[in-house]
């Protein structure tokens, strides 16, 4: 494991798109789905850059079981280092065919308390939306990258607002929860419509098995949010036991490859390599 | 003898053994055999006595009604002269008055008027003394100078009798200047009197009007027994038992204020509590004795003040469940009381007893272990306070209404604690503001000095609850300027009175309005100024014997010492340390106090600020042994509240954590860096199983010492360098840097908020304690209180802070923020 040398790439497939995984509520999932599609879409030979943008709780550090990071994407904001130097090269660890690098935030509380600290500050924001296009630029033009991957914040973070305007493909993850419903909604109309002038695409994660019998009950519910909330739904993941057995511990579809969840993920997965 | 006469001695016999209604039966029919228009008279006499002998409210009317009846048909039937005819038609005038609801002040003048003119000079003036009460000011002046002259004419003994009953009904007068004059002047004719007389009622009537502040106690208590021995039965034996029991109902109550006013400017607790219960027993005393009597302006007071006396009583009581019981019997008189006023229209009593009754049930809110029933009660409570006020408003009374007011202020206040919505929380922080100014304003117009002391502190404390509230700093700064200034006009008022009590709070309300402001501005003299106020208040509390209290400003000293030490870094270090050993004295000694008196959860408190005394003074060992002391005495109150021994397992477990903690910084210092790694990684482990938020993120921190600690011990020299640096960085957080305002993300700090948002929403919520036996719930209660006070000043300690870092942007603030940043996206 070491940090990127991206520079030494060529891009290998003309593919280049940025994805953000956000939601309304905490616990929808986000950064176990980011995590693992990121996985499987560099296992599958794409170049995937996945980025730890949950200032307030960030937790890739832990699912991917880092002992030390030199730099944090907290000190590549603050313009403490380069892009390059923050991500860590896991491509051998997982012995994955693309490239698949991983930019970590700090979760201590001083640099939670530190980013909090800029939440408000506007024009810290506008500063770090720069150097996030920027390092679009640089990841898709010069390194190669395919997918950009931002596991971002809840709700109405300024960091996520940052990373869905950077966006190409905007994710909203759900529960089947109706507070959690009811506020995706207002997200959709207040802020995704109204303000950003972005459509995003939708997850349903973790519905009840009782509420998936046969495949017209996907069906069903596919029609029913996607009227309600207005927005297409691009995957409906049930909730697994053995997921939530696994705590977070390591990357599911790696040791479960066969298992329907990361045949669930995997099909998402194929969403974004059948987009433009 | 003749029949005659023999009949007339009869009658004599029964009068004079007050058998009044068989008198006048007697009289009656002698005059069917002499039609001697005196005789008929004389038993209209008798039978006008023995109506008020009755002790039955429904009795006396019939026979009021009876009487009238009589008077009328004895016009038509007897015959009598014209003067006897008047005085006839005065008597009926005058039961028809007191058969009117309420009382009909306008038949009570006729008929005084008429006995006037009759020369029935003590019928007029008896009637006068009830009738007074019954009158607006400006007539109840006029009457009232009229008596002083109708008793001037009476014998000596009489006379001061009389002037006695007179000065009752006359201080509920509004006109501060024509009462005093009128007061002066009774008061002046009275002590002529008493060089031929004993002292007695000079002292009686010097204690109602507050003319000698002093002697009246001195003279009192004896005298005032004298007349009740000896010059009312004396008095009394010429009037009926209705009277007696009147006079005597007074006379006690006189007693019994005696007693109370004794014990409001006694200083040593015993005494102080000893002459509030004789005060009490007197108020008794006297309900008992004027139940009996239709008097119930003067009944109200008895209740009033028997109730006062139980709330006094309860105050200074340490044994929680007789405090609850005095508490109760409090509030049963007093709703007694109230209950009476219906049938008064001394509105100013009936002010009273609803501020009374307000202060009971705010006492014994206290035992309300439901948040949502103690608000209810509490805004209960406000409205009595507020309907006390008015009726106060209605009599002008600003005596009382300053003090309905300043209660009502308090409750205010106790609202806003409870209120968890923050815009309500705030309402009630500025409507207790606006109440607590009211209320100096109206005491600044009275002469009651004390109550003007009272509410100063009230309106310094009210300052210190709105600043709490409060975002800015310059808002913030200016109310505790406010409260300084408030903090400084009450010591001075406090210097011209005698009452520990009040003076103890005006010192611990400046102290602390010189310390906030001290810690807002960093400003070393303001913490010196607090330090020297608080010295004061220290003092002042030891001589109350409110121990808790006493307890509470050593703390507060402490404290100060420790922010003075850490602010001002110009100290020398010998200085620096002298503060630190003070602080660490008066910890010790309050940790003591609060130990006799069972409070653990303060002890604690104590001990722990000690360990972090230890701390700044890399004394580890002594800040371990206080550490140990800390968890020991968590565990007690865990011990002692069943109910609460989970919360407390978590303080108990900080204590026995931060024991090992500090050895392991011990062991950073000697270098072995290795070891310390160890020690971390094992009370990390030993906290894997603890579920509570805050030890959970204290795991945190003991692994991340751990993790450093072994990188300090590695041989590259870069990472050990670094790892150095951050090893001491976090050893100076660990210190108390809590007194330092600068360092607002310190570790210290951070463990504390935990640990009170943690507590603070369990012991919201006090169904918990539903369980506990009264005592347990006393001392829960007691706990509880100090805890969510403590919660809601470190709340909003750190308000500013999550102001601006936690707060999510709205809608409005994302709107903004892309067309703001609409240009790079543009560019793009």
């Amino acid at each position: 494991m070491s940090n990127a040398s991206v520079g030494d790439w060529n891009p290998n497939r003309n593919k280049n798109r940025a994805i953000t995984i956000h939601s309304f509520k905490g616990g929808t999932g986000k950064s176990n789905l980011s995590a693992n599609m990121a996985l499987i879409l560099a296992e599958r030979g794409w170049n995937v850059v996945l980025l730890d943008f949950d200032f307030r709780a960030p937790s890739l550090n832990a699912l991917f079981q880092m002992n030390s990071i030199k730099y944090w994407i907290n000190d590549w904001l603050a313009q403490r280092c380069e892009l390059n130097e923050v991500l860590v090269d896991l491509s051998d660890r997982y012995q994955t065919m693309g490239k698949f690098l991983v930019g970590f935030t700090n979760p201590s509380g001083k640099a939670i308390n530190e980013m909090t600290m800029h939440s408000l500050d506007e024009e810290w924001q506008a500063r770090v939306l720069q150097l996030v296009l920027d390092g679009k630029d640089l990841l898709f033009e010069q390194y190669g990258i395919n997918f950009q991957i931002f596991d971002t914040s809840p709700g109405f973070a300024m960091s996520s607002i940052n990373a869905i305007l950077a966006a190409d493909d905007p994710i909203l993850v759900i529960k089947m929860d109706h507070l959690d419903i009811v506020g995706t909604y207002h997200l959709i109309k207040g802020v995704y419509d109204q303000t950003l002038g972005k459509k995003p695409e939708l997850v349903v994660n973790k519905v009840p098995c009782s509420m998936l019998q046969n495949p017209e009950d996907y069906k069903r519910l596919k029609s029913e949010l996607s009227l309600k909330l207005g927005i297409e739904i691009i995957g409906i993941i049930p909730c697994f036991c053995e997921v939530m057995e696994n705590m977070g511990r390591h990357l599911f579809v790696k040791k479960h490859p066969d298992h329907e969840f990361s045949q669930s993920i995997s099909r998402l997965a194929e969403h974004f390599e059948k987009g433009n | 003898m003749t029949d005659a006469s023999m009949e007339l001695r009869r009658i004599t016999i029964l009068e004079r053994n007050a058998e009044y209604h068989d008198a006048a039966e007697q009289c009656f029919l002698v005059y069917q055999q002499t039609q001697d228009s005196d005789l008929a008279l004389r038993g209209f006499r008798n039978l006008n006595s023995s109506i008020w002998r009755s002790n039955n409210l429904a009795e006396m009317r019939t026979g009021l009604s009876d009487l009238i009846s009589r008077i009328r048909k004895a016009k038509e039937t007897m015959k009598f002269e014209k003067d006897q005819l008047a005085y006839l038609e005065a008597v009926a005038l005058e039961a028809e008055g007191w058969l009117a609801e309420p009382p009909d002040s306008e038949k009570f003048i006729q008929a005084t008027e008429c006995f006037i003119k009759l020369g029935e000079l003590e019928h007029a003036l008896n009637l006068i003394t009830s009738l007074i009460a019954y009158l607006n000011p400006d007539k109840q002046i006029h009457w009232a100078q009229h008596g002083i002259e109708i008793a001037t004419t009476l014998s000596p003994e009489k006379k001061d009798t009389y002037y006695l009953l007179l000065v009752e009904p006359l201080l509920l007068y509004e006109d501060v200047e024509t009462k005093e004059a009128l007061l002066k002047e009774i008061y002046n004719r009275t002590k002529a009197l008493s060089q031929i007389n004993n002292r007695d009622h000079l002292g009686n009537i010097a204690v109602l009007t507050g003319l000698d502040l002093i002697q009246p106690y001195r003279i009192q208590e004896v005298e005032i027994h004298s007349i009740r021995q000896d010059n009312v039965h004396e008095l009394v034996r010429s009037l009926d038992k209705t009277t007696h029991n009147r006079i005597q109902g007074m006379l006690l109550n006189l007693l019994g204020t005696s007693h109370y006013r004794m014990a409001e400017a006694e200083a040593i607790t015993d005494i102080r509590q000893e002459l509030f219960k004789k005060a009490k027993d007197y108020f008794l005393q006297s309900v008992s004795m004027l139940e009996r009597t239709s008097a119930y302006g003067e009944l109200l007071r008895a209740y009033t003040l028997a109730g006062e006396g139980f709330l006094s009583i309860a105050e200074l009581e340490h044994d929680f469940n007789q405090r609850n019981e005095y508490y109760q019997l409090g509030e049963m008189h007093l709703q007694k009381s109230r209950s009476i006023g219906g049938f008064t229209r001394l509105l100013q009593l009936r002010a009273r007893a609803a501020i009374n009754l307000g202060v009971a049930l705010e006492r014994l809110s206290w035992f309300e272990l439901s948040l949502e029933r103690r608000k209810k009660k509490l805004i209960e409570i406000y409205e009595l306070q507020i309907e006390g006020r008015d009726f106060a408003q209605q009599t002008k009374s600003l005596q009382e209404a300053g003090y309905a007011t300043m209660y009502a202020s308090e409750v205010s206040g106790f609202l806003s604690d409870l209120e968890t919505r923050s815009n309500q929380k705030r309402d009630w922080a500025i409507k207790q503001q606006k109440l607590s100014r009211t209320s100096l304003a109206l005491f600044q117009k009275t002469l009651d000095k004390k109550g003007l002391v009272a509410a100063l502190s009230s309106a310094a404390f009210a300052c210190s609850k709105l600043a709490d509230l409060t975002p800015t700093f310059e808002e913030k700064k200016a109310l505790f300027e406010d409260m300084f200034l408030y903090g400084e006009l009450a010591i001075e008022g406090a210097q011209k009175i005698i009452d520990p009590v009040i003076t103890a709070n005006a010192y611990q309300q400046a102290g602390n309005a010189a310390q906030r402001l001290g810690i807002l501005c960093g400003d070393g003299e303001l913490l010196k100024k607090a330090i020297e106020l608080y010295d004061y208040a220290v003092q002042a509390w030891s001589k109350t014997g409110e121990r808790n209290k006493h307890a509470n400003a050593l703390t507060q000293l402490a404290d100060t010492f420790l922010y003075f030490s850490s602010l001002d870094f110009t100290v020398k270090e010998t200085t620096r340390k002298h503060y630190l050993m003070q602080s660490e004295r008066l910890h010790q000694k309050a940790a003591n106090i609060y130990s006799n008196l069972f409070f653990f959860h303060d002890e604690g408190e104590n001990y722990w600020r000690i360990g972090q005394i230890h701390l700044l003074k890399e004394d580890y060992h002594g800040a371990q042994e206080y550490f140990d002391k800390v968890q020991k005495s968590f565990d007690k109150v865990a011990e002692l509240i069943p109910s609460l021994a989970e919360i407390y397992s978590v303080f108990s477990t900080f204590g026995t954590t931060f024991v090992g903690l500090v050895d392991g910084l011990s062991i950073i210092k000697r270098g072995n860096y290795s070891h310390a790694s160890k020690l971390f990684k094992e009370l990390a482990s030993s906290l894997n199983r603890e579920t509570d938020r805050s030890l959970r993120q204290l795991r945190q921190l003991l692994t991340a010492l751990s993790s450093i600690a072994i990188f300090a011990s590695t041989n590259d020299s870069k990472e050990n360098k670094k790892a150095k640096t951050e090893l001491e960085r976090m050893i100076v957080k660990l210190t108390p840097d809590a007194y330092d305002q600068q360092l607002p993300y310190s570790l210290h700090k951070t463990i504390h908020r935990l640990q009170i948002f943690l507590i603070a929403p369990k012991l919201f919520f006090p169904p918990l304690l539903l369980d506990l036996p009264l005592k347990e719930k006393m001392i829960a209660m007691t706990q509880t209180r100090h805890l969510v006070r403590m919660a809601l000043n470190m709340y909003q300690a750190t308000a500013d802070q999550r102001e601006s870092v936690v707060k999510a942007p709205t809608e409005d603030v994302i709107r903004n923020y892309v067309a703001r940043i609409s240009s790079i996206i543009a560019e793009r």
